[in-house]
């Protein structure tokens, strides 16, 4: 019996830890980021199908994932890394399987085979999960054996907060705060079109490679158990360039992918 | 010291509880704004400028100065159990808005902070009368306070837990979704789920736009009463009623202007 339920609550604290990651806030400063990239074709799309921004869209994954008709996109929101760096597929339960999958379905024209509400979800899926898998606490290393990588805890204003719940609530806030969708897009909606097209090349598999091989770092910044305003600043710093460059990867992206179904 | 504590809380909530939040006020504006004929946007600059930062919350921020000289039932709308307004002691939003609209009408024989204050306070208003939480009706007793309900996290997974929720609260950080809009981007996003329904948003009177959001709040305190539990997809769905509500504010803010600048 006590086994069993040992086993409720990992499983319990396993899904918790799937979905969610950035907060709100970073997922809209996202899509408001991405909404700006948007060709026109891509944009005219967006408005016939959607009606709203990305920015609207950015967090509804993370709304319907706790209702029994989405349940199953509960997996879809994080990536696992061995210690290579290679991600792992998990019969289907990560972000870059869905990303891709849609992506080849809608691209060259194929989203034109879809009926109009398998496009909606669709794109809602995308706005989220493209942006969703750069989240620091959405690349997780639970298969490696480091212990720098496992999943501990810090202190926030007295209070200990788990890594995935502070990526969830704390960190958009902490490292920028008070800023709105609208100042992230100002701030770090800045690179050039060639940086821009740099960071779009490849596929999201190449982009969780990547991510996988990045997103360790974080890890190591942060100190367990210990209060965030007490830690050194340079690893404060470089954490902020670290969540700010994820963001702008993000929307980047995320405008790609749309730009690419879309394109004509 | 819970004594202090629950009539500091039935203060708030009694006077300058919380309607939409600031950038939802914002995005009132900002769609109205949009929608101004030109005599009226010069109206509007003449006396509010361009700048609407000091304008959207002008009542609450006299309130928490506690500066204000205005009646607390300037917020509610009071309805009898036919939904028909109804007279109360100081006057309620829809009496309030009745008479700062003939300041506006009347503005040459007014002085120019009068009219400064009339304009305000149609802003602050309009953003009221869209809002559920400040309606309240003669024999629903939950109406009439603040009360809570339970909302479901959601059908599956540890989300199954419910949640204490206030009713103002409910309405008010809807912002669920819209974390982090600024007034610009709800204006914009709204153009894009309700543009086309701008002429039916803006058609009618104000009594007219009163009764719909009467009835409508009516139907909801029929069925959210103290303790009733919400479900995540119900929630969701109130989420586009409120979004609709603030599409309709603005849309009816600007031709309420675009009228008093005629």
């Amino acid at each position: 019996m006590k086994l069993r339920l040992v086993l409720v609550a990992l499983c319990l604290a396993f899904v918790s830890a799937e979905a969610m990651a950035w907060s709100g806030l970073t997922h809209n400063a996202i899509g408001h980021i991405a909404d700006q990239h948007l060709t026109p074709e891509a944009k005219a799309k967006r408005n016939h199908y959607l009606n709203h921004t990305l920015a609207y869209y950015a967090s509804w994954q993370d709304e319907v994932a706790w209702s029994k008709e989405y349940a199953e996109t509960r997996f879809w929101h994080a990536v696992r890394f061995d210690a290579k760096n290679r991600f792992q597929y998990r019969e289907g339960r990560n972000a870059i399987t869905h990303i891709s999958r849609i992506w080849n379905e809608m691209r060259n024209g194929g989203y034109k085979k879809l009926d109009d509400s398998t496009i909606v979800v669709n794109l809602k899926l995308l706005t989220h999960m493209v942006g969703d898998m750069h989240c620091p606490s959405h690349n997780m290393y639970d298969a490696d054996p480091s212990p720098k990588v496992k999943r501990f805890s810090i202190l926030y204003k007295g209070k200990k907060v788990y890594w995935h719940k502070f990526w969830d609530s704390s960190a958009s806030s902490y490292f920028h705060r008070k800023w709105t969708c609208r100042d992230y897009q100002k701030n770090l909606d800045v690179l050039t079109p060639k940086q821009i097209a740099k960071i779009c090349k490849g596929t999201p598999e190449q982009w969780a490679k990547q991510n996988g091989k990045d997103m360790r770092e974080p890890y190591t910044l942060l100190i367990p158990h210990t209060e965030l305003s007490e830690m050194p600043a340079e690893n404060i710093a470089r954490m902020t360039e670290i969540v700010d460059l994820q963001i702008q990867r993000g929307a980047y992206r995320l405008a790609h992918v749309i730009n690419d179904i879309f394109k004509e | 010291m819970k004594k202090i504590f629950l009539v500091v809380a039935f203060a708030l909530v009694a006077f300058g509880a919380s309607a939409w939040n600031v950038t939802q006020d914002e995005g009132v504006v900002v769609l109205a704004t949009k929608n101004l004929t030109p005599e009226a946007k010069s109206m509007v600059e003449k006396y509010l400028g361009t700048s609407y930062a000091d304008d959207v919350q002008y009542l609450t921020n006299l309130e928490k100065k506690k500066a204000a000289k205005h009646s607390k039932e300037i917020h509610y709308l009071h309805l009898d159990s036919s939904l028909q307004p109804m007279k109360v002691e100081g006057d309620d939003a829809l009496a309030s808005l009745e008479k700062m609209m003939e300041v506006v009408r009347t503005r040459n024989s007014h002085s120019k902070a009068e009219v400064v204050t009339a304009l305000r306070t149609i802003i602050n208003l309009m953003c009221d009368i869209h809002n559920f939480s400040y309606v309240r009706i003669e024999g629903v007793p939950h109406s009439q306070q603040e009360f809570t309900f339970q909302s479901y996290g959601g059908d599956v997974g540890k989300r199954k837990t419910t949640n204490k929720v206030w009713w103002s609260r409910f309405w008010n950080a809807y912002g669920g979704w819209h974390v982090g809009f600024s007034g610009n981007l709800w204006a914009e996003d709204l153009e894009l789920c309700h543009g086309k329904q701008r002429e039916e948003f803006a058609a009618g009177s104000l009594q007219e736009w009163v009764s719909q959001t009467a009835v409508q709040a009516s139907k909801l305190y029929e069925r959210i009463k103290p303790e009733y539990a919400m479900t995540r997809r119900e929630r969701n769905e109130l989420e586009y009623l409120n979004y609709e509500m603030i599409a309709r504010a603005g849309y009816r803010l600007g031709k309420l202007f675009n009228e008093l600048a005629k």
